[in-house]
């Protein structure tokens, strides 16, 4: 489900749709994060120790019959991985809070806008004092 | 590779150390773990979260000379692994398209020394998510029972389960399960404008059927007892003066301000100032203090430390006299100390590093009553609360219940205490150490992450220290 490139997203739904329907499970969602770290730790001006990781995550979470949700999360994203978190995340929800029941996000559905925004945009004086303008 | 961490690991782990050892690294290590987690909250009566959370992963670790690279990944595919550890490698400036296959750095695993063959039922053997739940509901219950003017009573529960694979360049191959359960009971107590708030946490290893044996009602008095006292204590004056604490938990203080210094991670940043000082007089004559990993059920207790070695007891202080440090894989190689079974990590996103397990001042030949007696004017020290500590030992913790001594006795309960002082400077005034040894589970956050530690002393007398009030 991971990949040297991040997260396999439509594997992960894939897999974890057929195994909440084996559960009876009818209502779930999930959230992924993958990230690439790395750091040093520099001693009296020498470099001690480097370190680096990869991390790949999820979180899910189940709706049970009552309405109740229960959530989980692993960093396991084997077959055998999901099924533990799927069904973790519905014995939790038996204990689910009553009173506090989220519902999907407006956005789960709702078609992806168009990113088309720089990582690194060029401060401009004129466009910055533009922008300021135009927002107001 | 199979779901379970076993012998049938060991090709994948023999061609990677194989890899890196070829590259040239002096040591390489694998550490893999899966770990299955979860943590349950009740308030008043109910129980109002319930946390699973599971995680598998790797950390491998390359040293050349004295400097390492860890790289941590989730990805145990052989790819994956093999991505990782040529991470690791490059960082050090190896070169992994020049590996050489005649290297005499790695000659095979040992075979596999599974410390965790008695185990494997372990987790089956743990509380349901339901028993778990009714277990903290009857503490909150009892709360309601026994206390006075409590407003907020509540009961939390976690369990760690931990499976780890250790291999190494030189030979290393070994397998733990580590099981470590944790149940506590908070309240706050209110009145007019006078407030209390109590917490008592509880915690054992490799007792799967710990939650089941809690006494619930001691448990619950104990919190009720000592939130009551301090519900209308005065504030305590500042001063300089003798202090009594308790066992237990007051433990906390030599751990943090003197335990920390004794890692040889802290000879590495060149922060302890007692680096040179094995042979030395560095405390009261009065004082042995131990770091071990063996005592039964203790939360600090390990089959294996993360680096594969069977831990140790390790005699720190012996009759105020410095014997040695504990220490690492890295330790070892960078100061020279050798290691005690004390490579230590949260998990394997993170490096192992020397780090206390079951930390104690062993007892002395005193009656808890006999230090009480020695002071005309002081303060005693029940329980301990939440602290900070400065990198070369400096400390301050609060007073969670304190008492007055006065000729002798004590007389009446005290709030908004706290311990200033310095642990080059208390050491030596710690001149009195009763029979009363006992240990507490806490946990213990640095370098290499949060650990699972005990920390405990018998009743000990310090003769003069820092005591800041109101």
């Amino acid at each position: 489900m991971a990949t040297n490139n991040g997260l396999n997203a439509s594997a992960l739904r894939d897999s974890l749709q057929k195994l909440a329907t084996r559960e009876g499970i009818s209502s779930w969602d999930l959230g992924a994060a993958c990230s690439d770290d790395c750091s040093v730790q520099v001693d009296r001006g020498e470099a001690k120790q480097l370190k680096a990781s990869q991390r790949s995550s999820i979180t899910v979470r189940v709706w049970n019959n009552d309405g109740l949700v229960g959530i989980t999360s692993t960093t396991d994203l084997s077959d055998a991985g999901l099924e533990q978190a799927l069904i973790g995340a519905h014995e939790a929800s038996r204990f689910g809070n009553p009173d506090d029941i989220p519902h999907f996000s407006p956005l789960a559905k709702a078609p992806l806008p168009e990113l088309n925004r720089p990582l690194r945009a060029t401060w401009n004086p004129s466009t910055s004092r533009d922008a300021s303008r135009s927002g107001s | 590779m199979t779901d379970v961490f076993s012998n049938h690991w060991k090709d994948l782990l023999e061609t990677l150390l194989n890899r890196g050892a070829g590259a040239g690294a002096d040591l390489v290590e694998v550490f893999l773990e899966r770990t299955n987690h979860v943590g349950v909250l009740a308030e008043q009566d109910q129980i109002t979260s319930v946390n699973p959370s599971f995680a598998k992963g790797a950390g491998l670790r390359v040293f050349r000379g004295g400097r390492d690279g860890f790289v941590s990944t989730n990805d145990l595919t052989q790819d994956g692994l093999t991505r990782a550890l040529d991470q690791a490698l490059a960082m050090l400036g190896f070169d992994v398209n020049s590996l050489s296959s005649s290297d005499d750095r790695f000659n095979g695993l040992d075979s596999l020394i599974d410390h965790g063959v008695t185990k494997n039922d372990w987790l089956s053997r743990c509380p349901t998510l339901v028993s778990a739940s009714q277990r903290l509901l009857e503490g909150t219950s009892e709360l309601e029972r026994i206390g006075q003017h409590l407003q907020v009573r509540r009961g939390s529960y976690s369990r760690d389960w931990q499976e780890v694979l250790v291999a190494a360049s030189d030979g290393t191959f070994a397998r733990d399960i580590r099981l470590h359960q944790s149940t506590g009971l908070s309240v706050l107590a209110a009145d007019g404008d006078h407030r209390s708030s109590v917490g008592r946490r509880y915690g054992s290893t490799d007792r799967p059927d710990d939650l089941l044996q809690w006494n619930v009602e001691t448990s619950a008095a104990e919190v009720c007892e000592s939130a009551g006292t301090m519900l209308r204590a005065d504030y305590v004056d500042a001063g300089q003066m003798p202090v009594v604490l308790a066992n237990r938990f007051g433990g906390v203080i030599f751990h943090e301000a003197c335990g920390h210094l004794l890692e040889t991670t802290q000879i590495e940043r060149g922060t302890t100032p007692f680096a040179d000082q094995v042979g030395s007089l560095i405390a009261h004559p009065s004082v042995t203090a131990v770091d071990e990993g063996l005592s039964g059920g203790a939360f600090g207790s390990l089959s294996m430390d993360d680096e594969g070695m069977e831990p140790q007891r390790t005699v720190l202080i012996k009759d105020g006299i410095l014997q040695r440090f504990i220490s690492d894989r890295a330790g070892e190689l960078r100061t020279g100390h050798q290691r005690t079974g004390s490579g230590r990590r949260q998990s394997h996103a993170f490096a192992a590093a020397s780090r206390m397990r079951n930390t104690f001042i062993a007892a002395g030949p005193h009656k808890p009553k006999d230090l009480l007696a020695s002071v005309d004017r002081g303060l005693y020290c029940k329980a301990m609360g939440g602290g900070s500590v400065g990198p070369t030992g400096q400390f301050n913790f609060s007073v969670e219940e304190g008492y007055l001594i006065e000729n002798g006795e004590l007389t009446k309960p005290v709030k908004g205490a706290t311990l200033i002082g310095d642990a080059k400077e208390v050491m030596p005034r710690i001149s009195m150490c009763a029979d009363d040894l006992e240990l507490a589970a806490g946990f213990c956050g640095s370098v290499s992450g949060s650990i699972f530690v005990t920390v405990g002393q018998p009743h000990i007398k310090v003769d003069s220290i820092t005591v800041g009030g109101r």
